[in-house]
């Protein structure tokens, strides 16, 4: 139901925008007799209810359309393009996660004190500082001043193409195919846009966990625990076990967010991922790849908000 | 210990990134490898590349039947057609195709590749179509305008008698008539698209390169055809990544990951010529800047009017400051470099606003107006707009600038729904009639005209009888020295009554690397079958 009922919205908003798929196609230089005939063969001769119904048929049957960009089955590209994305989301939800998450438990431990202050700033800098603005900073100093990182795109030209593609990611394609070269040089180059990427989830990530600490640490059971002489440690670890149902929800959540929010990151680091494929789409008003795309988001939030149902469960008994 | 904080927070991002810090990175010596946006790159299929990005790279791959003199663009070189005669009243040209020639499959080119993919040109009727059309060869003519004599002689009888000089220059855009490979084609067509699907990501031409690996808005790898025929090919491998980001671009050239940055920022240039490791080179391009009046709307019909807007630009000083480096100052809707082009030293126009207000109120308008300009959204155009803003307020006229993408602005100019229009041109060959074909010709001004290809139209100016006759008769002028006078006439015609007002011509940027010894860049495109490094 909510699938059918984001086809329908980003369909409809799709046919009002003032953006003329059949330029994208033939261009501004086109005659007249050109532009009709590829206007009806896109079928936007046709009216708009028909259109919608041709539409609900195609992908009810499987059918996403072709891509004005590549011309390839919209389905083909988002299956080469979603790996990279995957895999730099990935890397950013666990930077994310190892750091947020820490930095979250200190500020609760230290609440009010400079820790705490660190963190909270931390957290506003992660929230307000574009990343566009900060991926651009980055690769000024730690790829063209420091030679740290790898400059754009997933590998070195001359790596490119070098290991086979099993699962998309290179990462784990390099290290299937052992080829560690090419594994170091991936990393090289996926290292800051997934630390960048990953500011916004720690910022996030690490608020929540202060939140959820503070809670915890207020509570009575926590109280009882320091007058019988628990270490500070370890009152710390009993409150952060109850802490553990309600941060799988948020990390879950956190993830989705990468998963669809990586656009500018991509496109600072001309990296070929779902972001910069469902852009390039948009701007040529090109609406199979919008409408795929769009629907693919609404499966992933499906997806992760029953994860996260099912981790609950899984996590809290009395949930059962 | 915020400070402690600090150190042990520096100390944890080195740790993470220093273990994969390497050295200052070089090119391979025998691969070019290009940065560049490839957002537009959306086919492969000379019938249907629509835009000058991919038109530009495919030339390396993709050899037209004729080529330009590298010296003069505005002369004529051979091509895939080795030689070609005229006959005396202009109404046969028999062109020889070069002996020899193989395409990447191994097949011999002849000329039914030719003829054949002219033919299919016309039949899918895509971008391209057009390019044939204008010449008046259409699906229902083609047949018996070209004829394949022999497999190494192509003859075509136009229905004009065309200008040998310009009728020859339709062959110059590999899009027009490429030699394509119709065999291999024909084995990758699906449900009759004559192979259109398969082309989008393959090549099947004769050039310097062939496509060995395009995936799109990500990397293309063109590999070497050996034993090219034009010249003996120094780059064995080309490489083009899919880099949008103009900044980002900078930095991998001054890093020395490539070779040639092809979106520099124009604000970089300055910081780049200072840069040893850098050259960066500047070459006149077919790109031209404009805006326009929409005379649809009665407000905007008269030529004082639009004299009065060819005042309000400060031309100079804009070429100096904002456009330095970027755009020349053109004052003439044909550019500099051109066939048929009025001198460079043409310049009647310069910030006058006391007259611009003067012919403003002559022509109705003592206290000015308001009005709405439609302005592509990238560089340079917001930039000439604000320009215009202030100095059209100073003469009492406000502008609302209202910024688009191109995918809506192009549709608004097709549909004549707009005000006043900025934005930019490509023109495909260096003769003035590509020029007034689209700007100037429009011998049907009806909202039903089929040619909403001409600017003219969609500005919905009327040019007269006079204007388009003059147009069709440069056409047909054997003469080239009276061609060129026509031309002339016809530029300063232009100035003195059409409601579209040139601008700027561009010029192509050429950032590449301190290794790179030798690279042509032409009017069309650059030369990747020219590079050398050391």
């Amino acid at each position: 139901m909510t699938l059918a009922g984001l086809a329908a919205l980003t369909f409809f908003i799709g046919r009002v925008m003032p953006v003329d798929p059949v330029i994208a196609i033939v261009g501004e230089q086109a005659d007249q007799e050109t532009y009709r005939a590829v206007r009806a063969q896109l079928g936007l001769d046709r009216p708009l209810p028909v259109q919608f119904a041709y539409y609900v048929r195609d992908i009810a049957t499987g059918n996403f359309g072709t891509a004005i960009a590549t011309g390839h089955p919209v389905i083909e590209d988002i299956r080469r393009v979603f790996p990279a994305t995957l895999e730099l989301a990935t890397l950013a939800l666990l930077t994310g996660v190892l750091l947020g998450v820490p930095l979250g438990i200190a500020a609760a431990v230290w609440r009010g004190r400079g820790p705490d202050h660190a963190v909270r700033l931390f957290g506003l800098v992660g929230y307000s500082v574009p990343h566009f603005w900060l991926g651009l900073i980055a690769l000024v100093v730690f790829y063209a001043r420091l030679h740290w990182i790898g400059g754009s795109g997933r590998v070195s030209v001359a790596n490119v193409d070098l290991v086979p593609s099993v699962t998309g990611m290179i990462l784990v394609d390099s290290a299937l195919d052992r080829n560690w070269d090419v594994f170091r040089d991936a990393l090289r180059h996926i290292a800051m846009p997934a630390l960048i990427l990953a500011t916004t989830s720690m910022a996030y990530l690490s608020r929540m966990t202060r939140s959820f600490m503070l809670e915890q640490l207020g509570q009575e059971y926590v109280t009882t625990a320091r007058i019988k002489g628990l270490s500070g440690f370890g009152v710390t670890w009993h409150a952060f076990r109850n802490i553990a149902v309600p941060l799988v929800t948020v990390v879950v959540l956190a993830y989705g967010g990468l998963l669809d929010g990586a656009v500018l990151t991509e496109t600072v680091f001309g990296w070929p991922g779902f972001g910069q494929y469902l852009t390039s789409g948009l701007l040529a008003g090109d609406m199979n790849v919008v409408l795929t795309c769009t629907l693919l988001v609404g499966v992933i939030f499906l997806a992760l908000n029953l994860l996260s149902d099912v981790l609950y469960r899984t996590l809290d008994p009395r949930t059962r | 210990m915020q400070q402690r904080i600090s150190a042990w927070l520096a100390a944890a991002t080195a740790a993470f990134l220093v273990p994969l810090s390497t050295a200052q990175a070089k090119t391979p010596p025998d691969t070019f490898v290009v940065a560049a946006n490839m957002s537009q790159m959306i086919t492969l299929d000379p019938a249907a590349i629509n835009e000058s990005f991919t038109a530009g790279f495919m030339r390396n791959v993709c050899d037209a039947l004729i080529g330009f003199d590298e010296k003069d663009p505005s002369k004529l070189a051979p091509g895939i057609a080795e030689s070609w005669t005229v006959s005396p009243d202009s109404t046969t040209y028999t062109l020889r195709i070069r002996g020899g020639l193989r395409f990447p499959s191994g097949n011999p080119v002849s000329a039914e590749d030719i003829a054949w993919s002219m033919k299919r040109n016309l039949k899918l009727n895509l971008a391209n179509a057009q390019r044939l059309r204008e010449w008046d060869i259409t699906k229902d003519n083609v047949d018996s305008v070209v004829q394949v004599v022999d497999a190494q002689t192509l003859r075509i009888k136009p229905t004009r008698p065309w200008a040998p000089n310009l009728f020859l220059f339709a062959f110059t855009d590999f899009r027009v008539a490429p030699a394509l490979d119709r065999r291999e084609i024909l084995k990758n067509e699906a449900a009759g698209d004559l192979g259109n699907k398969w082309l989008a990501t393959h090549s099947a031409c004769v050039g310097p390169f062939r496509v060995a690996t395009w995936r799109p808005q990500d990397v293309m790898i063109l590999d070497r055809n050996d034993g090219y025929w034009r010249r003996k090919v120094a780059m064995k491998r080309v490489v083009v990544r899919h880099v949008p980001e103009a900044g980002a671009q900078r930095l991998m050239l001054e890093q020395g990951d490539i070779d040639f940055a092809d979106n520099i920022d124009p604000a970089d240039f300055q910081a780049l010529e200072k840069n040893p490791r850098v050259h960066i080179s500047y070459t006149p391009s077919l790109g031209v800047s404009y805006m326009m009046f929409n005379m649809n709307d009665p407000r905007f019909r008269s030529p004082k009017l639009f004299e009065a807007f060819r005042y309000l630009f400060d031309y100079h000083g804009l070429e100096s400051t904002l456009l330095r480096n970027h755009s020349i100052a053109r004052e003439s809707v044909v550019p500099n470099g051109v066939f048929g082009a009025l001198p460079e030293s043409y310049k009647p126009y310069k910030l006058d606003l006391e007259r611009a207000k003067r012919l403003i109120a002559e022509a109705g308008y003592p206290d000015g107006f308001s009005a709405e300009i439609a302005v592509l959204n990238s560089f340079p155009y917001p930039d000439l707009a604000q320009h215009l803003q202030a100095n059209a307020e100073k003469v009492g006229v406000h502008l609302k600038i209202t910024q688009m993408i191109g995918a809506q602005l192009y549709q608004r100019a097709r549909a004549r729904k707009f005000e006043l229009y900025m934005a930019g041109y490509g023109f495909n060959y260096p003769d003035a009639n590509n020029i007034f074909l689209r700007f100037a010709y429009n011998p049907d001004n009806s909202p039903t005209s089929k040619d909403t290809i001409s600017v003219a139209w969609r500005a919905g100016w009327d040019p007269g009888a006079s204007f388009n006759d003059a147009i069709r008769a440069a056409q047909v002028e054997r003469d080239q020295a009276k061609r060129q006078a026509i031309y002339e006439d016809l530029q300063k015609r232009f100035n003195a009554t059409s409601p579209i007002i040139p601008l700027f011509q561009r010029l192509s940027v050429n950032a590449v690397g301190a290794d790179v010894t030798a690279f042509r860049h032409t009017l069309t495109g650059d030369d990747y079958s020219s590079i050398e490094k050391r």
